[in-house]
């Protein structure tokens, strides 16, 4: 059953087994596991379910009413960087491109060695992985979605730079190449927990409750009996009424940024570790203006990607968005930027995620939303330079007249390799890298000594009943798209609790 | 719609509307090459939707920064006038010269002014349509109209 507004407008107090906060990757996931174990399961999620009749091609309306601060979010630190995080039933999932990347072998291992946790490289993490793709049938992109967009970053990057990359692998089935994916997928096609788990979850009895935004964790000694929090409207953001759900479990996977908050919000913080660490994929993105019509609304979203071979953690991928989301940086004001309009249809968009040296904190406001700081390390510019520098020389010889990056004191419209040796100007500084960073992680971190407040079963030290099951448990960046691990992870933590083998 | 027609939309959001719209006619002037421009966008009440779309803190982020363009302009531009009292033209450039500031408050700024305008004019249906934006995939429910051509993807992969 899921309850929107209308349903829950009055307040509600419930008991049950399990309590999940949350209902994107990790909570869907967990929720369904221990649903499946036959437990009493509520799953609550802060923002609205999104209905095909809510979903439209207006991107400034559609973040205003699914995304945490209306699609304004904005990590400080060393930048001001924006940071969409879907507020909705389904999470990030219902917005992001679907891609399903199993980390990388050295991530893997580095992971295992900084934690002490055997998990990251043992075969229960690889099953995971397993069940999770076969839910979500996560495939390659078909060639026949790519479009012209994709195939030109790919003979960029493939034919140029002799990087082997390749269709992304997404949890996507019969995707017709819209390129929507961040107003949500009106086709139904793509396989967001929405689709893939929640009506599952519904079978087996689990309660889902929208609009229902959780305060604080209740306790009893160091025993977590439940949560507490408010219901409130999605379009006028008022409180409604007060809801409690009382339980023998809670499961917080609001987020990175949200599960600390709502830790710290209740006095739980072991070790003062909760939301001292946060990190983010760095990197750079730019557009290359063809001599061809590319036509770069047509095409999968994110269709094809490579790692980068010379540069350890960064990651080359295509990409599109809506014009009005896509061009909020992109070239100049006035006449200038009008008169450029007729090149939209020749764009192609290359963006770089690098695993870089990032530290952050997130911290509770005074209001309950969570306040992001990131500081960027300056070792960061020069491998994202270097990568953007290759990625520009090839996007040229593949035809573009020129490149575009946006980064203040490089050459504005480069279209010969002298230009796009401006990238390695020493004069560009981890400040001036313009990115939106989405791919966040590591706010309660997994470890095995108390450096992390959360333990190896995803527990957190102290409080009995206590897990927490999303990115925020990452010990580091993931070096590719976080939802597979997400999901692989929330899997095992919850097959534990629910006393299912982790192994088929 | 005329800034008469908006003056119910509270004390702080009237006293933005000048600033949004010096902003918007700054960002996307009238031109004579036939791309919409702030008006035929309406870009002011389509920022007044949006800003009333938002929660209540990023909406009075963004009312602050139109009022801090509209009156810091009076001591962070050479004449001492208010942004929207500028001629269009020194609009654009003053947007021009924050973005490009090595001051880093001042490219904040220049950047959120035009990430601001610029969501509202590309999300028009007109500037879709006039860069020739489509989609392969119907959906008949969107309020927001743009073309579609469904035979698209087959006839890119025909193309050589």
């Amino acid at each position: 059953m899921i309850y929107g507004l209308d349903d829950v407008r009055q307040g509600f107090d419930v008991e049950c087994d399990t309590v999940v906060v949350g209902s994107g990757a990790g909570g869907a996931v967990a929720a369904l596991n221990l649903a499946t174990a036959g437990q009493r399961v509520v799953v609550l999620e802060a923002g609205p379910r999104v209905r095909y009749e809510d979903m439209t091609r207006n991107a400034p309306l559609f973040l205003a009413r699914h995304f945490w601060d209306g699609g304004l979010r904005l990590i400080g630190g060393t930048t001001q960087s924006p940071s969409l995080q879907a507020r909705c039933l389904g999470g990030g999932t219902v917005v992001n491109s679907a891609i399903m990347l199993k980390l990388p072998r050295w991530v893997r291992e580095e992971w295992q060695l900084e934690t002490g946790i055997g998990l990251f490289t043992g075969p229960e993490l690889e099953a995971a992985y397993e069940r999770v793709f076969t839910r979500c049938k996560v495939s390659p992109t078909p060639m026949a979605v790519l479009g012209r967009r994709n195939l030109i970053v790919r003979d960029a990057i493939e034919g140029k730079l002799g990087i082997r990359g390749g269709p992304l692998p997404r949890a996507v089935q019969g995707c017709d190449g819209c390129s929507d994916c961040l107003t949500g997928c009106v086709g139904g096609h793509k396989q967001s927990v929405d689709r893939s788990y929640l009506p599952s979850n519904e079978q087996h009895g689990a309660e889902i409750y929208t609009c229902a935004e959780v305060d604080g964790v209740m306790t009893s000694g160091a025993r977590a009996v439940g949560v507490t929090g408010h219901v409130i409207d999605p379009r006028g953001y008022r409180k409604l009424a007060r809801f409690s759900v009382r339980a023998k479990t809670v499961i917080l996977s609001a987020g990175t940024m949200h599960t600390p908050v709502i830790l710290q919000r209740s006095g739980i913080n072991p070790g003062g570790a909760v939301g001292a660490t946060m990190f983010c994929h760095v990197g750079g993105g730019m557009v290359g203006i063809m001599e061809e019509v590319v036509d770069p609304w047509v095409g999968a979203t994110q269709g094809w990607g490579a790692i980068s071979k010379d540069i350890k953690g960064l990651k080359y991928e295509g990409l599109w968005a809506s014009p009005s989301v896509l061009m909020v940086r992109w070239g100049d004001v006035g006449l200038p930027f009008i008169e450029r309009l007729h090149e939209v249809k020749h764009a192609t968009v290359v963006a770089l995620v690098y695993r870089g040296k990032v530290r952050g904190t997130v911290k509770a406001k005074r209001n309950g939303m969570p306040s992001m700081r990131l500081w960027i390390d300056e070792s960061n510019v020069s491998p994202i330079a270097r990568g953007m520098k290759a990625a520009a020389d090839a996007l040229l010889q593949v035809g573009a007249r020129y490149v575009h990056t946006g980064l203040p004191g490089v050459v504005d419209e480069m279209r010969s390799e002298k230009d796009t040796a401006s990238l390695l100007s020493p004069r560009l500084k981890a400040k001036h890298l313009t990115m939106t960073l989405n791919h966040t992680f590591g706010s309660c971190r997994m470890t095995t000594d108390a450096t992390g407040p959360v333990d190896p079963n995803g527990k957190v030290r102290g409080i009995e009943g206590l897990y927490v099951c999303d990115a925020s448990v990452f010990p580091s960046p993931s070096a590719v798209n976080p939802q597979a691990t997400i999901m692989a992870l929330a899997d095992i933590t919850s097959r534990r609790l629910a006393e299912l083998p982790l192994l088929d | 719609m005329t800034l008469g027609a908006l003056s119910s939309h509270g004390f702080w959001m009237n006293r933005a509307l000048p600033s949004i719209a010096a902003l918007s006619e700054a960002t996307f002037p009238e031109n004579e090459i036939g791309a919409p421009d702030w008006k035929s966008t309406q870009m002011l009440d389509r920022t007044v939707e949006y800003l009333h779309e938002l929660p209540p803190p990023q909406r009075r982020l963004l009312l602050l920064l139109f009022l801090f363009v509209e009156f810091a302009s009076i001591f962070l531009v050479v004449g001492f006038r208010r942004f929207s009292k500028l001629s269009a033209l020194r609009r654009s450039a003053v947007i021009r010269g924050w973005r490009r500031s090595t001051f880093f408050p001042f490219r904040v700024l220049g950047d959120a002014v035009k990430a601001t305008t610029t969501m509202m004019y590309m999300s028009h249906p007109s500037v879709v349509e006039h860069i020739g934006e489509y989609r392969v995939c119907d959906w008949p429910s969107d309020p927001a109209k743009i073309a579609v051509k469904d035979d698209a993807l087959t006839k890119m992969q025909e193309t050589p």
